[in-house]
């Protein structure tokens, strides 16, 4: 035993855990998949938002409209990061969890020329393409004028206008009004892109 | 008010103040980062880990690891005793698991804990590191009056009379009646596993800091905080986080009870954690070699030792397994005050103003030679 070096069986133990913390990150990463997540804004480079995430939950709390949500159970890399849930609020881009962010993983972001992803319509979901039609809740409330309705009464998304808020998803009536049939869809949904907004 | 107070309330706070973050959506946030909007700490492990996996360089973490600098210059390692929840719930649940056997026995001043060597000895090995959890509530109150009376006596009692008739009754009374009979046991019993608290010296270096080297290359080489993932602390708040978000938005997780079990597991499975194994307490030993506040000093003149009686439970109850009669590792002092509080001479004192020199072990005192 040395007198200021490590002893053998303090290697020993740090060697185990420095390996097991090794294991785990080689581990998860492998089976990490391909992220479909959609990230708060800035968040949407993956990679960045990955790293740099230290899954501290300050965007969430920070979100006045609840949009945030944790990806828990989505992933084992993505466990406690930070997921936008439009069923339960839409982002209004105040910049509060930009702000919040400790560590940078989400950047700066511009909602008029970028976007969270787009706004699908989901045609088994939206009213408007079944029995029921005449709907056009998103069309009228969409904050960006984004969605119009096409010469047989049908909602289009206008991609260039749309940056992801989710009010559309947020607002759609479809799961009301409509049977239950287990889709955790909505007749609008914000979806995950890797395309940059057109 | 009494350290281990004052540290008590601090460690119900913290969590308080997640909750009442959660339930008033304050945006307050957890241990991992405090604060409000840009204005927030940052946990010094994460800030390492988020800048080597992004490879991004952020002013932000910059300015905080040098507040981080600044606050392990001013408080040390206080974070580990003060805010860290993983020694109180080691505390809980290996208190829950011994049962009785603590509390019955602590009443038992008189007795000499020579009658407790059976099954109890391998339970309480570990004893002072359970207590640098939230303290029992009944067991200080008894340590601080025997450490009044101690005072007491001292004052009153010339060192003669304490030689006379009393002598085999006082100070190894007092200093006895300080510690609670599980202590006692564990000091008698020894630690034939070679436990923190029976090393020699705490070193600079150790296990902790090769875990943290691991921790950083991983962080580095795979692109995320791998660490963070089983951080005990991130996962205890994460489970309050998951709990509220089961309760406010009907949101269920299987991770409600992946996180308790791996905090579990670190916690209990690895019961030497915060010796052997924490990054996180590796980080924050290195941030408090400079520190040189609110540490332990020893009124000489008031130390039994000194009196020529033979004491040790400073060095006994400390959590870190220091001495703080010596130099060697003071930077692992978590300030959790308990020291000072069992001291039967009331000898030590945790106040701001640094601490002078003090010998090293490997360079003896005279006393100690003597």
């Amino acid at each position: 035993m040395s007198e200021k070096g490590l002893t053998r069986k303090e290697v020993l133990v740090g060697g185990v855990g420095a390996a097991a913390v090794l294991a785990l990150g080689g581990t998860v990463k492998a089976f990490a998949g391909e992220g479909a997540i959609l990230r708060p804004p800035g968040g949407q480079d993956e990679a960045r938002l990955l790293g740099a995430c230290i899954r501290c939950d300050r965007c969430r709390s920070a979100c006045p409209l609840d949009v945030i949500s944790v990806a828990n159970g989505q992933g084992l890399i993505n466990t406690r990061t930070p997921r936008l849930d439009f069923r339960i609020g839409y982002c209004n881009f105040c910049n509060l969890c930009i702000e919040a962010c400790p560590t940078g993983a989400l950047a700066a972001f511009d909602p008029d020329r970028e976007w969270i992803g787009p706004a699908v319509i989901d045609y088994g979901e939206c009213l408007a393409f079944n029995k029921a039609g005449g709907c056009r809740i998103c069309v009228d409330e969409c904050p960006y004028q984004a969605i119009y309705l096409n010469e047989r009464q049908e909602p289009v998304v206008d991609l260039p206008k749309c940056n992801g808020c989710g009010y559309c998803e947020y607002i759609c009536p479809s799961h009301k009004f409509r049977s239950f049939s287990g889709s955790r869809k909505r007749g609008i949904n914000i979806e995950h892109s890797k395309e940059v907004r057109p | 008010m009494k350290i281990t107070t004052a540290r008590a309330i601090t460690l119900v706070l913290v969590p308080v103040l997640v909750v009442l973050g959660l339930v008033f959506h304050t945006g307050s946030g957890t241990p991992s980062s405090f604060g409000w909007t840009f204005v927030a700490s940052v946990c010094p492990l994460g800030a390492l880990e988020a800048m080597l996996a992004s490879g991004l360089v952020i002013p932000r973490v910059l300015v905080v690891l040098v507040l981080a600098l600044a606050f392990g210059f001013l408080f040390g390692k206080v974070f580990c005793a003060w805010v860290c929840p993983v020694p109180p719930l080691r505390g809980f649940f290996t208190r829950r698991a011994k049962g009785k056997g603590k509390k019955t026995m602590a009443g038992g001043a008189t007795d000499t804990g020579v009658q407790d060597t059976g099954v109890q000895d391998a339970e309480v090995s570990d004893a002072g590191v359970q207590d640098a959890g939230v303290p029992d509530a009944e067991v200080p109150v008894q340590k601080a009056h025997a450490a009044e009376l101690a005072g007491q006596r001292l004052q009153s009692s010339p060192e003669t009379a304490a030689e006379g008739s009393d002598a085999a009754k006082t100070p190894e009374g007092l200093v006895n009646a300080a510690l609670s009979v599980d202590e006692r046991t564990s000091l008698k019993a020894g630690c034939p596993s070679g436990c923190a608290s029976c090393a020699e010296k705490r070193k600079k270096l150790d296990s902790r800091h090769i875990v943290l080297g691991g921790t950083l290359v991983s962080a580095a080489i795979f692109g995320f905080p791998v660490f963070c993932l089983v951080c005990p602390v991130g996962l205890t708040f994460a489970t309050l986080i998951a709990f509220w978000r089961l309760v406010g938005f009907n949101e269920p997780s299987w991770m409600l009870l992946v996180f308790p079990a791996i905090v579990l597991l670190e916690v209990l499975v690895l019961r030497k954690w915060c010796l052997r194994w924490c990054p996180l307490g590796a980080v924050m030993s290195l941030l408090s070699i400079p520190n040189r506040f609110f540490k332990p000093k020893v009124d000489e003149t008031k130390c039994l030792l000194k009196k020529g009686k033979e004491c040790s439970v400073c060095k006994e109850v400390c959590p870190e397994g220091l001495d703080p009669h010596f130099s060697d590792g003071m930077h692992e002092c978590t300030k959790c005050g308990l020291c000072k509080e069992h001291c039967p001479g009331l000898a030590i004192n945790m106040g701001f103003s640094p601490r002078k020199a003090l010998p090293s072990k490997s360079a003896p005192s005279p006393d100690k030679a003597a």
